[in-house]
């Protein structure tokens, strides 16, 4: 197993308001990690951070051993990202928004991406404007995917759409887990999704990770539904402070 | 990547393009369709270049970043694996080339429509500045200007019409108080920028502005949090405030050391004993060897033409002084040649001296003691001569400006076809030598005479030349002068009592052919070029030295074969009157030679010197004009080390 | 047919290794039988494919699957006898349990024997050929 991501004391604030404070992460090639977190933790700040959407205030993170900063945009060719709020130029086509994004990517495989299209069934001519929530999180992800990341983030793409819409989403991730062997990043509030494919369990409260372990073990240790071990946690954590 | 980058401005710009387009396309075709009423048409011609252009690319940069904003698309776009200096920039071209589409469609209708480049083309004045290539270019800079300062900014905010007023206001604001400036007092003494230099400098300083402005922007785009508004705010005016004083120097700088084209010409005129004088069209300055650098004496306004005298320890000169650019008065200045006793005799406080409107100085000379002043005005050529006539005498320090009667012998001349100056005090005092020449043969003169008591003038020399710029031996008593025994004959130097107004019976003719002649500072000797036919056929030209004490030439040395090179020489003698420096241009050197003109030493010239010529030496420094580059180089003889003093 | 619960204590690939054998104790599936490829099995259920290839990996290592390059897993035939003495096995304790609550009514085997083939006889017709899951 191989070092893939490896975060090293980020922290980020909003005006005066801290979101991450001291927050370390290393992720190994090909897992899947699960980050609990409630909304407002800091989940969305740290994928953008990832990404290179927004510059951190201090930290180091490093992809393959190299270090990335906000600066860098050749590392992000091996990261693919879908966001909690659909964020596209709602005037685009989806076909130019795809042949857009293949400039961008090396690994670009447009068969890949059309034929996710048509199973999706979104018209490749139609206006980004006019798709569903959730057809465009699946055009999200077929975006995502269609560029072989060797790296994906899912920022709480699901919440606000219905159960079979989650379901879907879900399989095609784990379709791709299984063809490819991507490391992800699954950051989210809904313990449901997040307990039937997690290997490691991460819990952010707090600017920073409480929890970091094999899920497994967690469960075996406190032998409650992954809701139940969040709830406590974050109930340890918060009385611990004053 | 930056094509795809690129093509996406343009999609998404494209209704608001084409709008643009049909815009201009209509007030284009308004051109044909008046083809009667030319006042429409150059009313249109002007909405096109004055006002379309301009807010066309305002409202195309401050949509630069819109679709970002919209939707929160910006997340979108910096993450994927792109440089954002590279956004920026595809972003910004992209924009530009909308404006130049516009622009091509725009020189389009100028070759093919008849009638608009005559309507706005050419030298045209914009709030009283003349703008040299005419309105589409000034149009077209202004545009793309305002396009990059708009673009620069409208990442900032995500309103685009805020953005937009907020710029239009500022950039009014910034226009109205630099025009006030510029026109007020203030700017009437920012006259070290000459006025062929104003438009230049406001060229670079947009320019320069322009580019902090970008340069601001990329930097804030490439370090800022896009979804934090205050902070990435805060960021641009750290970027911005620094380089915006950046571009501000870099103006200043350039205004500084650019050269100055036109007229700026090095003419030293006066020659105190101590100091040199050089008037140039940015003023009059004058070089001091004890502090070894140059001070103003008078800084030129925009439309000066300035006089300097300087004699006896005293510099007289004119200044300008501009309220509005309507409200100019001249004043002449009198102090000593040490910087002190700075005295008014003209323009200065209403009723000390009465001096007719509308009246210019065109020459002064101060006697050799010092004491008075000869000034001439432009009555002399104009026609109300008769109202005041063109000569005056004065103190040096200020009182009795007196005007003399007028001389229809010396004075009555047609307008524009005669020069009059002054060439020397004579008979201790009491007379006026001027020189009368013609426009078209500029390098003979006809010797006056007027008498100071009897208030007449009589002509003393036809066909005489000046033979020096200072003709006159510093003592004041004698001076070179150069005239053709016959004409067609060559120039023969001979000394001319001021005393007795005559030539010296003895000295009537030192030379045969002289060229050129120089002053030693004691008044004991003078330097000469002249020319020796040689028996084959060719001329060679020699410097020589005349004694006054032995009254005959007591040292001869060849020189060159070329004449142009000999008219060049200048040799000027040191204070102890022991050397004579001269520019040896085929040796590319000063030649530093002894009494009887043996090689004592030389000087290379420095790398920098384009074309030397025009010595002086002042004490023991050596002033070199450069006539290529408009610059003044001092050599110290002791140290012997050249330094650029202007 | 293979149902997880994510929420119940018992780690993931055990609950399918667990269906996976019911399936093959049941009938459902016997021997030679294909299993879905790990693929198809983590879309179908939702779960991480690593979990489903865990346990295959570890039904594999117990011998009760065997898997072959480019064809798939299989149940092997071990499988079946092991459903088979897990059946016996299973019937035995319910049959333990009976036994024991009978002696608690203090009857004598004879009796418990006449007892049991009055209930088989009973139950035949119903069961005869049923499918029950």
């Amino acid at each position: 197993m191989s070092e893939l991501l490896s975060i090293h004391h980020l922290s980020k604030s909003f005006g005066r308001r801290p979101v991450l404070k001291d927050f370390d992460l290393t992720t190994e090639n090909g897992r899947v990690y699960g980050l609990l977190g409630l909304n407002g933790e800091g989940k969305t700040t740290l994928a953008r951070i990832l990404m290179g959407v927004i510059p951190s205030d201090g930290g180091e993170i490093r992809f393959k051993g190299r270090r990335i900063g906000f600066g860098d945009s050749g590392y992000k060719r091996a990261f693919g990202y879908v966001p909690e709020d659909p964020f596209f130029y709602e005037d685009m086509t989806v076909r130019s928004l795809l042949n857009f994004n293949a400039r961008f990517y090396p690994l670009w495989d447009a068969k890949k991406a059309s034929s996710d299209l048509e199973r999706f069934a979104i018209d490749p001519k139609a206006r980004i404007r006019t798709l569903s929530r959730g057809m465009k999180l699946k055009l999200g992800l077929a975006v995502a995917l269609a560029a072989a990341p060797e790296f994906l983030i899912l920022d709480d793409p699901t919440s606000g759409l219905d159960v079979p819409t989650r379901q879907d989403f879900l399989r095609d991730v784990i379709r791709e887990l299984a063809a490819s062997g991507t490391t992800v990043l699954f950051a989210t509030h809904l313990v449901h999704e997040l307990e039937r494919i997690v290997e490691r369990l991460l819990v952010l409260h707090g600017g920073r990770l409480i929890l970091d372990e094999d899920f497994e073990t967690v469960k075996a240790r406190y032998q409650a539904s992954l809701e139940d071990i969040f709830v406590s946690l974050v109930a340890k954590a918060q009385g611990g402070r004053p | 990547m930056f094509i795809a980058l690129y093509l996406k401005e343009w999609k998404e710009k494209a209704f608001l393009f084409f709008f643009e387009l049909a815009v201009l396309v209509l007030l284009v075709l308004g051109q044909s369709f008046f083809r009667e009423k030319k006042d429409v048409r150059e009313w249109l011609a002007y909405a096109v270049l004055l006002v379309f252009f301009p807010f066309a690319a305002l409202i195309l940069g401050t949509g630069g970043f819109e679709t970002e904003f919209r939707s929160g698309a910006w997340a979108y776009l910096f993450s994927r694996p792109v440089h954002k200096t590279s956004i920026w920039l595809a972003k910004f071209v992209a924009h530009l080339s909308m404006l130049a589409a516009l622009w091509l469609v725009f020189a389009a209708a100028w070759l093919a429509v008849p009638g608009i480049s005559e309507l706005a083309g050419g030298t045209q004045v914009l709030v009283g500045f003349p703008i040299g290539p005419g309105f589409p270019s000034w149009a077209f800079w202004q545009s793309a200007f305002l396009l990059m300062i708009s673009f620069s900014l409208s990442l900032l905010h995500e309103r685009q019409f805020s953005v937009l007023f907020i710029g239009v206001f500022a950039g009014v604001g910034v226009a109205a108080v630099v025009w006030a400036v510029l026109n007020s007092r203030v700017g009437g003494h920012l006259a070290w920028i000459a006025p062929e230099k104003a438009l230049p400098v406001f060229l670079v300083g947009q320019m320069l502005l322009a580019l902090a402005f970008a340069a601001a922007s990329i930097l804030t785009l490439v370090r800022s949090d896009f979804s934090q508004p205050r902070s990435q705010l805060l960021g641009f005016v750290g970027w911005a405030a620094p380089l915006l004083v950046l571009a501000l120097v870099g103006t200043a700088v350039w205004a500084r050391s650019s050269p100055t084209h036109g007229r700026s010409h090095l003419w030293e005129i006066a020659f105190t004993g101590g100091e040199a004088c050089y008037k140039t069209d940015r003023g009059i300055f004058k070089y001091s060897p004890a502090e070894d650098r140059i001070q103003w004496l008078m800084k030129a306004g925009p439309f000066s033409y300035s006089v300097v005298s300087a004699a006896g320890g005293k510099v007289a000169y004119t200044a300008y002084e501009v309220r509005t650019r309507h409200d100019i008065t001249e004043k002449l200045w009198v102090e000593n040649s040490d910087g002190t006793g700075r005295t008014c005799i003209i323009g200065g406080a209403r009723g000390k001296n009465h001096w007719p409107d509308d009246t210019f100085i065109i020459d002064l000379l101060i006697s050799p003691d010092g004491t008075k002043v000869a000034i001439l005005s432009d009555s002399a050529y104009g026609g109300h001569r008769c109202q005041s006539p063109p000569l005056w005498i004065a103190r040096t320090d200020g009182t009795r400006l007196e005007n003399l009667p007028d001389d229809a012998a010396l004075f009555g001349i047609p307008h524009g076809i005669y020069f009059i100056r002054f060439v020397a005090w004579a008979r201790d005092g009491n007379a006026l030598l001027l020189s009368r020449r013609e426009s078209n043969k500029p390098k003979i003169f006809t010797l006056w005479l007027y008498d100071l008591e009897s208030k007449n003038s009589r002509i003393l020399f036809e066909n005489a030349a000046p033979a020096s710029w200072f003709p006159s031996s510093p003592q004041g008593n004698l001076m070179a002068l150069k005239y053709q025994a016959t004409p067609e004959r060559p120039w023969t130097l001979g000394l001319f009592d001021l005393k007795t107004v005559e030539l010296r019976k003895n000295e009537a003719s030192i030379d045969h052919d002289c060229l050129w002649a120089f002053w030693g500072s004691q008044g004991d000797r003078l330097a000469y070029v002249a020319r020796r036919p040689q028996p084959n056929g060719q001329d060679v030209y020699i410097l020589a030295v005349y004694s006054l004490a032995a009254q005959r030439v007591v040292a001869e040395k060849r020189m060159t074969t070329s004449e142009a090179e000999a008219m060049l020489f200048a040799p000027s003698w040191t204070a102890d009157g022991m050397k004579l420096v001269v520019i040896d241009r085929e040796a590319n050197s000063l030649k530093i030679l002894g009494v009887d003109l043996q090689e004592e030493g030389q000087a290379p010239f420095p790398a920098w010197m384009n074309k030397p010529a025009g010595l002086q030496v002042v004490g023991h420094q050596a002033l070199v004009e450069d006539g290529k580059n408009n610059t003044l180089w001092r050599f110290d003889l002791e140290k012997k080390d050249w330094k650029r003093i202007y | 047919m293979i149902r997880v619960d994510p929420a119940s204590f018992v780690p993931i690939y055990e609950q399918v290794k667990q269906e996976i054998l019911r399936l093959v104790a049941t009938g459902r599936l016997k021997v030679h039988d294909p299993l879905p490829s790990i693929r198809d099995l983590a879309a179908e259920i939702i779960i991480n494919p690593n979990t489903v290839a865990r346990a295959y990996r570890e039904l594999e290592q117990t011998g009760l699957i065997s898997t072959q390059k480019g064809r798939g897993s299989f149940i092997a035939p071990r499988a079946g006898l092991d459903a088979a003495n897990d059946r016996k096995t299973r019937l035995a304790r319910v049959m333990d349990g009976a036994i024991a609550e009978a002696r608690k009514f203090a009857l004598a085997d004879d009796d418990i024997l006449k007892i049991f083939e009055e209930r088989l006889s009973k139950n035949a017709n119903k069961t005869r050929g049923g499918r029950h899951e």
